[in-house]
């Protein structure tokens, strides 16, 4: 399975492990003319944060925890969040654009009047979250081996199981 | 030819003729009488006649309304720095005149008001301090509803500090340059401001440029009267403000497009013209998300949408228009401000020039 998305050079991101952010000001430091772009979180853990209408740029977020936390209406570009546990996170009016999901778990969140193009899902999951209103262009699902299209985004939770 | 020892100071060993003593006399009672009077002067006037906004970058010359002829006349400051005290000019022409004019008070001389109100001041004074004073009425204004002189920008560099770092980071002319923002509500726009939806109840950067617009749009008869959509409607209805028309508009939702130059500095990954063609595309879609849902707007045709240039520099507006346009494929239900050259996009990169 291979990542359609391109992201860039390795070497100019900027790498975070092991770290908790616990209020904005300790995420805030990371951002840059008001986006956070270009940054790896690894085994990170993001609570009690509250960002709106950001955009949120080549980021990876990998083996991380994020819990009660918004960022509302932030735009997500070329993100990847893998094995991430995502409970309690208001992502309403959230865009993703070419962002990848994999081994993630959304639990209690709303993401309703959320926005997905072009992203794909692969083993992620959906629990006692918000999905309505979601509107998703050339979004794909990996299932029983080959990536499945969703058109229709009025069940969108129907393909996560 | 006796010389006549009547100047000051006199010479040790002089003999002490009556003349000299009425000068002496006169001298005690001088200091006596008008020292103390000119400190107790001081301690009554001794705070700062001039009151200043809470907004600290507000031109000064826009809070001053008022003179008050009375005080400034009747204090003569020496032209020093902040303090009430006679300053090093004051004590230098003092000492000026009294060797000119011989006796009396050196201190008393130097602090008698040697220029007419309303003459025009020979010697420059040094002190910056503008002899005025204002009150809050007049800070507050009296010709707006909500009670406002300072602009929407002052207004939303002093609810968020996002807001206020993003405007100096992109060294772009104040927003409120582009257009008038003095004659609004000043409540209305704290409430707009406000996200209904958000989990705290703070001013972002993106809810006060969404009230910038909303606010703008209302003065330019654009909409009436947008409102947040209160709790729990907004649950549902994820649109940015409800409007009283024109028209069929009942909801209205807000988008702020930026330029290639931002786009770059924030590495977002697109062109100008994707992220144009994107936001057409999806204000499309956003018009018919929320449609028939209880207080929600009945179809797509009651859904504006303001597309606000503001960031988007001068040269860059008509293709962000143009492509928005086109993925929306139809300029139905789309508005957009801040879209003409009026007002020019500064740049650290123009040299100092106006693009």
């Amino acid at each position: 399975m291979e990542n359609t998305n391109k992201i860039p050079e390795e070497e100019i991101r900027l790498k975070i492990r092991n770290k908790t952010f616990l209020n904005e000001t300790a995420l805030n430091q990371y951002f840059k003319w008001n986006a956070l772009s270009l940054i790896n979180f690894v085994d990170c853990r993001f609570e009690d944060i509250e960002f709106l209408g950001r955009p949120i740029n080549f980021c990876k977020f990998k083996n991380s925890e994020f819990n009660d936390f918004s960022f509302r209406k932030c735009e997500f570009a070329k993100c990847t969040f893998e094995n991430c546990r995502i409970v309690k996170a208001n992502l309403t009016r959230a865009e993703f654009w070419d962002c990848n999901f994999i081994n993630c778990e959304f639990l209690q969140s709303d993401l309703a009047g959320s926005d997905f193009w072009n992203c794909e899902f692969s083993e992620t999951t959906f629990k006692d979250s918000n999905l309505n209103f979601i509107i998703v262009t050339n979004v794909k699902v990996w299932k029983s081996g080959e990536w499945v299209e969703i058109k229709d985004f009025s069940n969108f939770d129907n393909h996560f199981d | 030819m006796t010389k006549k020892n009547i100047g000051y100071p006199y010479t040790y060993g002089d003999k002490l003729t009556p003349e000299m003593a009425r000068n002496n006399r006169k001298q005690t009672v001088s200091y006596s009488v008008l020292i103390p009077s000119i400190w107790w002067h001081n301690l009554e006037f001794g705070e700062p006649i001039q009151s200043y906004s809470s907004f600290s970058n507000e031109p000064k010359t826009v809070i001053v309304r008022g003179v008050e002829t009375s005080r400034v006349n009747s204090i003569s400051r020496g032209g020093d720095l902040g303090k009430s005290g006679p300053g090093p000019r004051a004590k230098a022409d003092a000492l000026k005149n009294a060797r000119k004019t011989g006796g009396g008070s050196i201190f008393v001389q130097g602090f008698t008001p040697q220029r007419q109100y309303g003459s025009r001041p020979i010697n420059k004074p040094l002190s910056c301090r503008n002899n005025v004073k204002i009150n809050q009425e007049q800070f507050n204004g009296n010709q707006n509803p909500g009670g406002s002189s300072s602009s929407m920008e002052t207004m939303s560099k002093h609810l968020s500090q996002e807001y206020k770092e993003y405007q100096q980071k992109f060294n772009s002319p104040p927003v409120s340059k582009r257009f008038d923002t003095k004659n609004y509500d000043r409540e209305k726009f704290k409430e707009l401001a406000k996200d209904p939806k958000a989990n705290k109840e703070v001013f972002e950067k993106k809810t006060c440029d969404e009230a910038r617009t909303a606010i703008q749009a209302e003065m330019e008869g654009i909409v009436n009267n947008p409102q947040r959509i209160e709790k729990p409607i907004c649950k549902s209805v994820d649109l940015d403000f409800k409007v009283d028309g024109p028209g069929l508009y009942t909801h209205m939702d807000v988008k702020h497009p930026v330029g290639s130059e931002i786009l770059r500095k924030q590495d977002r990954g697109h062109t100008l013209q994707e992220m144009a063609t994107k936001m057409g595309k999806r204000i499309v879609e956003q018009k018919e998300r929320f449609c028939g849902l209880e207080q929600g707007p009945e179809s797509s045709e009651n859904v504006l949408h303001i597309v606000d240039l503001a960031y988007v520099p001068s040269h860059e507006k008509k293709i962000v228009k143009e492509y928005c346009l086109k993925g929306a494929g139809s300029s139905e239900g789309i508005k957009f401000v801040n879209d003409n050259d009026k007002y020019k996009f500064f740049n650290k990169e123009s040299n100092g020039k106006y693009k």
